[in-house]
């Protein structure tokens, strides 16, 4: 479905983004991986060979974004995965904090998309995947105003873009997971084990988040011809959280 | 700090008066006392004494004043 594509991914070193980055590879596609992790990097390298371009990259540095995307070649896909969550409660606001979860989960996607399609960089039939949240598409968490705010953004943003860039044939959509299975979570300070366990409870689907391939094979699905009349659209994958 | 100083901004996060605490308090046995709350006292601790506490650190506190001495380790204040 997606051998012989080329794709970027960014936040390709973390997280779903790194999930989605092997998930690629190992079903035949070219993958420009954008990431920050100079480890997961040669990780993947490693496991990519010729089909993977590693690029450290910070995708904050957006006076950059024409050299990086002048150093790639004509994209099948782009999947959007970078993003941060960071705990800011009304009650202690940070304006440091906000700017900085801004930045990278809302303006970067907008900024390189924008510069892909003005570069010519996007192929016709290409396909976009922004990865959002339930957290900003259906359902609200405490002490994530920012991260949700940008969240929402990304749904919004795949309505508009898939607009814009429909006359090339050029898809965008969403994928709005719930929790997932990554190091992020596992990570996670402001979650006691407690406090997970109760969370997985909640979801209907086997008490348990998402695995990373349960996303990575949505996205995967979003980026090939299977889902060529797809576009515009949020996809949920949350194991029934959110319908409760 | 003082344990007093502690409770007027845990006080604050979880917005109670201060008198209603001391520390001995239980405080996960408050009425109000919900995810929010502990969210809001990492983001205390982080913003008023510059630690970095964990979900963990509040879950294994019981009182006010456990939660002060982690604060206390984590800050190495005196």
């Amino acid at each position: 479905m997606v051998d012989g594509k080329h794709i970027m991914v960014t936040g390709a070193t973390s997280g779903i983004g790194y999930a989605v980055t092997k998930d690629l590879l190992a079903h035949g596609a070219h993958v420009t991986a954008v990431g920050r992790n100079e480890q997961r990097l040669d990780e993947l390298r490693q496991l990519g060979g010729n089909a993977l371009q590693a690029v450290a990259f910070d995708l904050t540095d957006f006076e950059r974004y024409e050299n990086l995307v002048s150093s790639i070649a004509p994209l099948d896909g782009l999947v959007h995965s970078a993003g941060i969550v960071e705990n800011n409660p009304l009650r202690y606001f940070s304006m440091e904090k906000y700017q900085r979860t801004v930045a990278i989960n809302q303006t970067a996607p907008l900024a390189l998309i924008s510069e892909l399609a003005r570069s010519g960089k996007l192929n016709t039939h290409a396909s976009l995947v922004l990865v959002s949240s339930i957290l900003g598409t259906s359902i609200g968490m405490k002490g994530t105003a920012a991260y949700a705010g940008t969240k929402a953004a990304l749904a919004a943003f795949a309505k508009v873009m898939s607009l814009e860039l429909a006359h090339r044939c050029i898809r965008v959509n969403c994928v709005s997971p719930g929790m997932v299975e990554t190091e992020l979570v596992e990570n996670a300070r402001q979650l006691s084990s407690q406090a997970i366990q109760a969370d997985k409870d909640r979801y209907p689907l086997g008490k348990r988040y998402a695995k990373p391939m349960e996303i990575s094979s949505t996205v995967r699905f979003l980026l090939s011809i299977e889902s060529s009349f797809i576009t515009g659209q949020n996809i949920i994958v949350d194991g029934g959280f959110s319908v409760q | 700090m003082t344990i007093e100083a502690f409770i007027e901004k845990f006080s604050f996060a979880i917005e109670v008066e201060p008198s209603t605490l001391d520390a001995d308090t239980d405080f996960k046995a408050l009425d109000i006392w919900d995810s929010l709350n502990t969210l809001s006292i990492i983001a205390m601790a982080d913003a008023d004494f510059n630690v970095a506490l964990s979900g963990q650190d509040v879950e294994s506190s019981r009182t006010v004043g456990d939660l002060w001495q982690i604060v206390k380790a984590k800050s190495k204040l005196p």
